[in-house]
């Protein structure tokens, strides 16, 4: 057995637990249907009326002891036990994990293969398989993005509106719940200054306005210099690289001018974790229906 | 304690020492019990702790435990010990101005220890969260009080040693060996150190201590108290000698086994988790050896059932404690297990342990006592019986409370839809807790407004009035002869 270090310890405790057993057998059943002497001590008294009975211990007691000690022979015989015996059943832990998985597949296998392949519209027209999904994502997306997925505590995008930071095509979002992403936004305020902070948030909030900014506007500039590359020239955002619009006024990290420009001084780090691992392709498929139903 | 018998010769028992542990213990199961159903209340209404961390549940849960079992449990366990063992040697304490250290270093220690939980200073080891150098502290009183129980007896007048003085011996001992073994850390500052063992190792561990603290404090020490006080108070020999010795034998060799049935299908070798499951079940056979001989030992002392709330009690806590010990071995059970592991089921027999059996038997052992520390008729008999029944109320609603809510919790969590998913997502199970846990709260608040009826029946028992001095007896019966 793989937790001992040398054959030595099975024995070990093998020896130890059976003799030990044997003992208390013995010392039970000998003080048991011992003779009632009149050394057991009725006599003495201790404090005023203090003393101990002669009673004999009742019969039930003995079978019930006697039936215990028979049921852990015959465990010890049955499973792992004493030391590195495996037991006559060969259980193991792992053993019965697999089992439960087979009896699992054989029970479910068929329906969760049919949902992997069946289309995203037949499966939002079954109302039960909805419902499940809906738990799949309760349990394993709306610890952040919250049970009914609309986001939660401006960190978590919500994911029933229009906006999807990474694509809101089903590939997109299917490549986003199993690999993960990771966004960047970098902090500027090294490079801009408080008032570059400022004037960008400023122009920044504008731009989803629509609102008419000089072209002399000193935040323009600094959007220009250093904001395009990612967002876009008209703030529309670009989502091969996670970076989202400006325009759509959908705020993750809030829409005040100190969040903005605390996303700008400080930058942000949007961190969705891969899900590859934890889901199998049917609760993928589940998630991606119950994600792109009509509401 | 009556006059006439005793020895003039003898130095006087200590029993100051015995009246100051049982007050401190009623102050701490107060202080304990109020935090348990504080942090009960945040179950049900999460925002109560404020945003302050020191009112958080994790905290405050850690206070509440330690307080309950180390306050209130100990303290009592301390005093009747002290108290029982120089009436059953004939002898005075050992060293008494070492019991008066071991009293006042035991409360320092859980004070500045309560303290410290609030700070959120703790090592992470449930039941044993006190940091490096209370562990340190803890070991030394412990040992202290073991000089003087032990001194104590190597004093006696009578040979045979009473019952109830293996149990108090073998809470001592045992719990002396958990706690040092289990605390084994390496300081980094003054209130942060880390384990020596890691991983399952310190599972194991962890839970040899866990399950031991169980059963060597809160099941062997109160079985001391129970094998002293149950007898006096019923005015009858304990019932079988035998059963007795069987009992204690069978009991502290099968429960050293049982504590890895805390991580059945965990991580730990297979081994380990069918030996706990062998141990567990072969423990129920002392613990309802013990239950019998307890109640067995009333019978024909039945009519004080009626006119004796102590004695009341105590035959409860016996009712308790034979239903914990049945629960139990049935958990340790790995088909059981798999419902019960991770639920309030757990929390609901625990409660059903430590406010039936062990917090019933030590307000009957206080009734008991008190008076008798003083030499005062208790100051009401009906208050007691009304606290008699606000015990049996509050305990049954809690474990009531517990078992529908652990047991829904076990059965949903493994319920399954038509497609394999889970039926049940955790959300789903604990939004259908609250009335679960209201009632946990009731049950709680209803079993507090017992004990702080009981507070105000022994402090105005024994206002104003001193310890009386009793001698030991004038020795007489067969093993008198040391």
């Amino acid at each position: 057995m793989a937790d001992m270090p040398t054959d030595f310890w099975g024995g070990w405790i093998a020896v130890i637990t059976v003799v030990s057993l044997a003992a208390l057998c013995w010392f039970v059943f000998s003080i048991y249907f011992a003779a009632n002497g009149q050394d057991e001590g009725e006599a003495q008294v201790w404090d005023e009326t203090l003393g101990e009975g002669s009673n004999p211990a009742p019969m039930w007691w003995f079978w019930l002891i006697l039936s215990l000690m028979v049921f852990s022979v015959i465990y010890l015989i049955l499973y792992p036990g004493l030391g590195s015996y495996s037991g006559v059943l060969k259980w193991s832990q792992g053993g019965r994990l697999d089992e439960s998985f087979a009896s699992y597949r054989e029970q479910f296998g068929e329906v969760r293969q049919s949902i992997a392949k069946a289309t995203l519209e037949s499966l939002q027209e079954d109302p039960a398989i909805m419902a499940s999904a809906r738990r799949v994502f309760d349990r394993k997306c709306g610890i952040c993005h919250g049970s009914d997925a609309r986001g939660q505590a401006s960190r978590f995008p919500d994911l029933m509106d229009e906006a999807w930071q990474w694509g809101g095509d089903v590939a997109q979002i299917e490549k986003t719940i199993r690999s993960g992403r990771q966004a960047v936004m970098v902090g500027w305020q090294a490079v801009l200054g408080d008032d570059g902070v400022k004037q960008l948030a400023r122009y920044v909030r504008e731009l989803g306005q629509g609102g008419q900014t000089k072209d002399d506007d000193p935040g323009k500039t600094s959007y220009q210099q250093f904001c395009v590359a990612c967002h876009g020239v008209t703030g529309e955002g670009n989502i091969m690289l996670g970076a989202p619009s400006l325009v759509d006024d959908v705020w993750l990290y809030g829409d005040s001018a100190e969040d903005i420009e605390q996303t700008i001084a400080l930058g942000r780090n949007g961190f969705m974790p891969a899900f590859n691992d934890r889901l199998d392709d049917t609760q993928v498929r589940m998630l991606l229906a119950w994600l792109t139903r009509i509401q | 304690m009556s006059a006439k018998n005793e020895n003039p010769k003898s130095e006087f028992y200590h029993d100051r020492v015995v009246t100051a542990l049982v007050m401190l213990a009623i102050v701490w199961a107060v202080l304990g019990m109020a935090a348990g159903v504080y942090v009960a209340a945040e179950l049900v209404w999460p925002t109560l702790d404020f945003g302050e961390p020191w009112l958080s549940f994790g905290r405050l849960r850690t206070v509440h435990t330690n307080v309950v079992i180390f306050g209130f449990g100990v303290s009592a366990l301390m005093g009747t010990a002290f108290y029982s063992v120089q009436r059953t040697c004939h002898v005075p304490l050992f060293l008494p101005r070492l019991a008066w250290f071991v009293c006042i270093a035991w409360q320092i220690i859980l004070l500045l220890g309560g303290l410290s939980l609030l700070a959120g200073i703790t090592s992470g080891k449930e039941y044993a969260e006190l940091e490096w150098p209370f562990d340190i502290a803890i070991a030394l009183v412990w040992v202290c009080f073991g000089i003087i129980f032990f001194g104590t007896i190597a004093q006696r007048k009578i040979k045979p040693i009473y019952v109830s003085n293996w149990f108090y011996g073998g809470l001592i001992i045992v719990i002396t060996m958990i706690h040092v073994v289990n605390s084994l850390a390496m300081p980094a500052t003054l209130f942060k150190s880390y384990s020596l063992f890691a991983g399952a190792q310190d599972a194991i561990l962890q839970w040899w201590y866990g399950h031991n603290a169980v059963g060597f404090l809160l099941t062997g020490g109160f079985l001391g108290m129970m094998y002293y006080f149950l007898p006096k108070q019923a005015e009858r020999p304990i019932w079988s000698y035998r059963l007795s010795i069987i009992a204690f034998w069978a009991f502290t060799y099968s429960y050293i086994w049982a504590g890895p049935h805390h991580l059945h299908y965990s991580a730990i070798p297979e081994w380990v988790q069918s030996l706990a499951v062998v141990m567990s079940l072969i423990l129920l056979a002392p613990s309802w050896a013990t239950m019998i001989n307890g109640i067995m030992t009333v019978s024909g002392a039945w009519q004080k059932l009626r006119t004796d709330p102590a004695l009341k009690f105590i035959v409860l806590s016996l009712a308790f404690y034979g239903l914990a010990t049945f629960e139990g071995p049935m958990m340790a059970i790995k088909s059981v297990n798999v419902v019960s592991h991770f639920t309030d089921w757990t929390i609901g027999h625990v409660h059903s342990g430590a406010l039936g059996w062990n917090a019933l038997i030590t307000f009957g052992t206080f009734y008991f006592l008190v008076p008798r520390l003083v030499g005062r008729e208790l100051y009401s008999v009906r208050l007691a019986n009304i606290h008699f029944w606000l015990a049996l109320a509050g305990t049954m609603l809690y474990v009531l409370a517990m078992w529908g809510a652990g047991v829904s919790q076990g059965l949903l969590w493994l319920s399954l839809d038509e497609f394999g998913e889970l039926r049940y997502s955790f959300r789903d199970i604990m939004a259908s807790m609250p009335p679960y846990y209201l009632l946990r709260l009731v049950a709680g608040l209803i079993f507090l407004s017992g004990a702080i009826l009981m507070t105000f029946n022994l402090f105005k028992t024994i206002s104003g009035a001193r310890t009386i001095q009793v001698r030991p007896p004038a020795v007489r019966g067969a093993g008198a002869s040391v």
